[in-house]
């Protein structure tokens, strides 16, 4: 879906690998766990 | 010389370059980096912009080592929150977004890249003379690097963050300073490279790239700096002597790294001191 949104709303300035991966990272500095992760001790 | 030698000993010293920069942010400070040709092709864009626009060689390069630090800094600050294997997918996702922003941008060529770049002035045998001289500049500051405090922090935080912590070493600091000197080296073979080819397109600073130099690194012995150096020779000449199975390429690389890390962890290095204490021994 974020792919897909993605390529609709920024899709003139980046590709689908690009906001794939742009998701991806974005998550990994928000919330490295993942969503429904633990945070570890 | 004939053009082919002097094109051979330029990738040669530009690959050189590239391998050392990348030991010196996942050999001595342990912060694996799949995403070096990004920086690699920052510098090489930014170097074609500036000369394109000023005309100034020696500015161009200053230009592409300094993006290329940047760049690479704001990278770094990414190594401060993720670790190991999510900061490798982390550097891998930036060499994707940077080919995937290149690839949409008119003013960066797109897809048909950069062509027209002004010369350096200096002549073939002038920027290989120069690209092989900017390689030994690099080794140099490598090995000094290595013996300096700097390269014990590096060390320390690679082998133990917390523990490094303990002892009073910043390593967010020194991680940032890795990730800085590293890309900014890898922003001035991307500029260098812009002078040597006068042609830049973006399939050239892809993923695969970035995987071919993790590859000298670990094939030559992670932490090693002669140990990357012999690597990034033999990978580059390696093609030339395989042609006839060119299409393989790939394929022998991925093979080579497997078998390395199988057999010799060390890579080339931890295989010739091997070899040194056994032939030490009474």
């Amino acid at each position: 879906m974020v792919e897909a949104y993605g390529t609709i709303f920024i899709g003139s300035w980046l590709n689908r690998d690009g906001i794939a991966f742009l998701a991806l990272i974005a998550l990994l500095m928000i919330r490295p766990q993942g969503f429904t992760g633990a945070r570890a001790a | 010389m004939s053009a082919y030698e002097i094109s051979l000993l330029s990738v040669i010293g530009l690959n050189v370059i590239l391998a050392v920069s990348l030991n010196m942010i996942s050999g001595f400070c342990g912060q694996i980096s799949l995403g070096h040709g990004a920086f690699y092709g920052t510098g090489a864009y930014a170097a074609a912009l500036t000369m394109i626009a000023t005309r100034n060689f020696p500015l161009s390069l200053v230009c592409a080592t300094t993006v290329g630090a940047l760049a690479g800094i704001v990278v770094g600050f990414a190594s401060l929150r993720v670790r190991s294997d999510f900061l490798a997918v982390t550097t891998i996702g930036v060499n994707f977004l940077f080919t995937g922003f290149v690839r949409k941008q008119g003013w960066l060529g797109g897809e048909m890249g950069i062509s027209g770049i002004p010369a350096s002035g200096l002549g073939g045998n002038g920027n290989m003379v120069m690209i092989l001289l900017f390689a030994v500049a690099t080794i140099a500051l490598s090995l000094y690097i290595n013996r300096s405090w700097m390269g014990f922090a590096f060390r320390a935080v690679s082998e133990d963050e917390n523990a490094a912590a303990t002892l009073g070493i910043n390593a967010g600091a020194y991680k940032l300073a890795a990730f800085g000197i590293g890309t900014a080296l890898a922003g001035l073979a991307g500029g260098l490279y812009a002078f040597f080819t006068q042609f830049i397109t973006v399939d050239t600073f892809d993923f695969i790239f970035s995987v071919l130099l993790m590859a000298m690194v670990v094939i030559g012995g992670i932490g090693s700096t002669f140990g990357v150096v012999v690597a990034a020779i033999a990978l580059t000449l390696l093609p030339e002597a395989i042609r006839v199975v060119n299409d393989y390429r790939l394929l022998v690389f991925g093979g080579l790294l497997v078998l390395v890390i199988r057999l010799a962890p060390g890579g080339l290095a931890g295989l010739a001191r091997r070899l040194t204490a056994r032939a030490a021994k009474p």
